[in-house]
């Protein structure tokens, strides 16, 4: 399999393991160094049989964090913009041999991320937000219906129909499962209509 | 002990024990591809149906679904990239990406086999390993405890996809995770910025239902054009390969297996523990580790016998000494109670008949979740046809739904939907997933260990010989994969270098 694979791709697969450093990265490990901190000062005024073992793990953190920063600062200093960021492989590309070694799931969900347009975070950040917010204050059961109709419909793109007996399926499964079979509490929402 | 054997099997296959067996089975692979729904749970919810039972039908009821959950767990790992079971979190690592090749079907075949192999493995050593056990497991105090829990952290390299600086700084992030909560000692109540639902502290299941699933689920909504899911025809021969490659494999087979059941039978370490060692060690092993996170049939094996085996060997301490070796068997210790039996030497005596009962419902309990496995596995590998986007209201509920079933209360979703951002933004950015979540499954074995050591022996612990070799073990790993890891990124940089250079 690796055979098929050409120099560029093996160059990729290298960078992959390389110190590339993003600004991202720095920013990542800031605020980790900056967690590990406070966490260390509040756990330095707990009595001492509470405290060592939070002090130890939050020590280890800052170290390590402080250690990756070093880093960062050296290979930059040292290799700059010589060290360049991994190519985005193209994720639109459906031909490509799932055996090939140079298919890179983590690469490609990173690359993923990294494509997606303003426009289509907002939106599937409303549904996101919309489906939680409905789930806490309306409940299960109704958040199960109205959501599954509106995103099938309006953001799946799905005919009325399917729209429909999918959502009266997935609701009644859920119900019998849930309500029925194993008697577990799900939310009921602020308003109580699962309860 | 043969002829006790065959007593035990006539037993089980009594009607009544039979039939509840079954209907264990049912139970348990309905609550295996349901994420977030745990056998332990279910065995809680199921002890007052035993009240009054003999004990082999209850337990026929009460491990048969255990067992079937641990199986079917693997399903929904390998379909939706959202463990069903916490100790199937490891099958999301390379199960889904195979899914996603378009592979479905052989990655459920090989969890099936393995998991099938390891069930059988962990019930051979709960029969080999019950007369022996007791000197061994009595002499395994805290201190052994704390540093088994120290080599388990040696295997963060492994499972950092080369980048082993952040795979320790997530680890670590993972023990800080660990320690929110009330103090076990003295009570104070840790990193819970004055919220009570964080007194419990942050189990595994929101963080491992957001990390992963949730993360991936954002992926499916944001892809407008299902870039992301490359579904491929679900090949019907694809099982059958599974089942190959799981053969083909014995050797890894029998190794997680081993090593999941070998973690089993110390009390407390837990299965979600042995899955992370067992895949490390997969992967360390492996002649492709570079495949590993990125669709390994190696790394669906290791995790699908894991799954299983664990179970035997946890079953170890908790009938001999009443001591349970996980969260599950001590649900199932408070079952031993209500039916009037009594956890130790006795179990070996006089109720072995019903110790050895319990061998033969997890041999059946798997080979009957074999057979619901492969009839229902063609109709599953269907549903990865589905435009992603239709999944979506699916999958949201199961998330939710996942993350609630751990406290029954919206500040786990609250907690899940945190470890949403900090999974994408992990990706984004490839910071790796694992280790925090090893991080904070070693946390809470770690601090307890260490505690229970300190306040037993003081300082003097750390001399002890067998924590030094333990810790010693641990630190050459540690030590060998951190120079490997150096050396190959600096001929990396050069090569990129000079790569840049001649162009």
């Amino acid at each position: 399999m690796t055979d098929r694979t050409t120099p560029e791709d093996d160059l990729r697969r290298d960078q992959t393991d390389a110190p590339i450093i993003e600004k991202g990265d720095i920013v990542i490990a800031c605020v980790l160094v900056v967690a590990f901190a406070a966490a260390f000062v509040t756990a330095w005024q707990w009595e001492a049989i509470a405290s060592y073992f939070p002090l130890m793990a939050t020590g280890l953190g800052i170290v390590l964090c402080s250690i990756f920063l070093a880093r960062c600062v050296v290979v930059l200093r040292k290799h700059g913009a010589s060290v360049p960021p991994n190519p985005a492989p193209d994720v639109t590309q459906d031909s490509r041999d799932p055996d090939d070694a140079s298919f890179d799931q983590a690469d490609s969900d990173r690359a993923f991320f990294a494509s997606v347009g303003v426009t289509d975070w907002a939106i599937s950040l409303a549904y996101f937000v919309a489906f939680f917010v409905s789930l806490y204050v309306l409940g299960l059961y109704p958040t199960s219906i109205i959501f599954t109709v509106v995103y099938l419909r309006f953001q799946a793109r799905t005919s009325w129909t399917l729209s429909v007996i999918y959502t009266a399926v997935l609701t009644a499964a859920l119900y019998a499962l849930f309500e029925i079979a194993l008697k577990l509490p799900v939310p009921s929402g602020l308003i109580g209509l699962s309860s | 002990m043969l002829e006790q054997l065959g007593g035990a099997l006539q037993q089980v296959v009594a009607p009544e024990s039979l039939l509840m067996l079954l209907l264990g089975v049912a139970i348990g692979f309905v609550v295996g591809i349901l994420p977030g729904l745990g056998g332990a749970v279910t065995i809680a919810l199921l002890i007052p149906v035993t009240f009054g039972m003999d004990p082999v039908p209850a337990f026929a009821l009460l491990l048969g679904m255990y067992v079937v959950a641990a199986i079917a767990g693997d399903f929904t790992s390998v379909l939706f990239g959202i463990p069903g079971e916490p100790s199937a979190a490891a099958m999301v690592f390379d199960g889904f990406p195979l899914n996603k090749k378009g592979q479905a079907g052989r990655a459920l075949g090989a969890a099936l086999a393995s998991s099938a192999i390891g069930a059988l493995f962990g019930v051979a050593v709960l029969t080999a390993l019950i007369p022996v056990m007791r000197p061994l497991v009595l002499n395994i105090g805290p201190p052994e405890l704390f540093a088994a829990g120290v080599l388990g952290l040696a295997f963060i390299a492994s499972l950092s996809g080369g980048n082993v600086f952040k795979g320790a700084i997530m680890a670590t992030f993972g023990l800080l995770l660990a320690l929110v909560g009330l103090d076990p000692n003295t009570g104070v109540p840790r990193y819970t910025f004055g919220s009570l639902e964080l007194w419990e502290g942050i189990g595994i299941v929101p963080v491992v239902v957001g990390l992963l699933g949730g993360a991936e689920l954002l992926q499916i909504m944001l892809d407008k054009d299902n870039r992301t899911r490359h579904l491929g025809k679900p090949e019907l021969g694809g099982i059958r390969t599974g089942v190959l490659d799981t053969l083909r494999h014995w050797f890894l087979v029998l190794r997680a297996s081993a090593i999941a059941a070998g973690i089993g039978i110390v009390p407390g370490l837990g299965g979600s523990m042995a899955q992370f060692i067992a895949y490390g060690h997969a992967k360390q092993t492996s002649k492709t580790p570079e495949q590993f996170g990125r669709g390994s049939i190696e790394g669906v094996i290791a995790a699908g016998a894991t799954s299983t085996a664990k179970d035997g060997g946890a079953l170890v301490p908790t009938i001999a000494f009443g001591v349970p070796g996980s969260a599950s068997m001590a649900v199932l210790l408070g079952a031993f109670v209500i039916l009037g039996l009594d956890p130790g030497p006795a179990m070996l005596t006089s109720d072995l008949d019903i110790t050895l009962s319990m061998v033969w419902i997890i041999v059946l309990a798997t080979f009957a979740a074999v057979a619901l496995g492969y009839v229902m596995l063609r109709p599953l590998t269907h549903l990865t046809r589905v435009t992603g986007r239709v999944l979506v209201p699916f999958l949201l509920l199961l998330l939710s739904l996942g993350a609630y079933s751990q406290s029954n209360s919206f500040a786990t979703v609250v907690v899940m939907l945190v470890f949403v951002v900090i999974g994408v933004i992990a990706i984004r950015w490839n910071w790796p997933r694992v280790p925090l979540l090893l991080g904070l499954v070693l946390g809470e074995v770690l601090e307890r260990y260490f505690s229970l050591s300190r306040s037993i022996y003081g300082w003097s612990w750390l001399a002890k010989p067998s924590v030094i070799v333990i810790i010693g073990i641990a630190a050459v790993l540690i030590g060998a994969q951190i120079l490997r890891a150096v050396r190959k990124s600096r001929s990396t940089v050069e090569t990129n270098v000079e790569v840049r250079a001649g162009a």
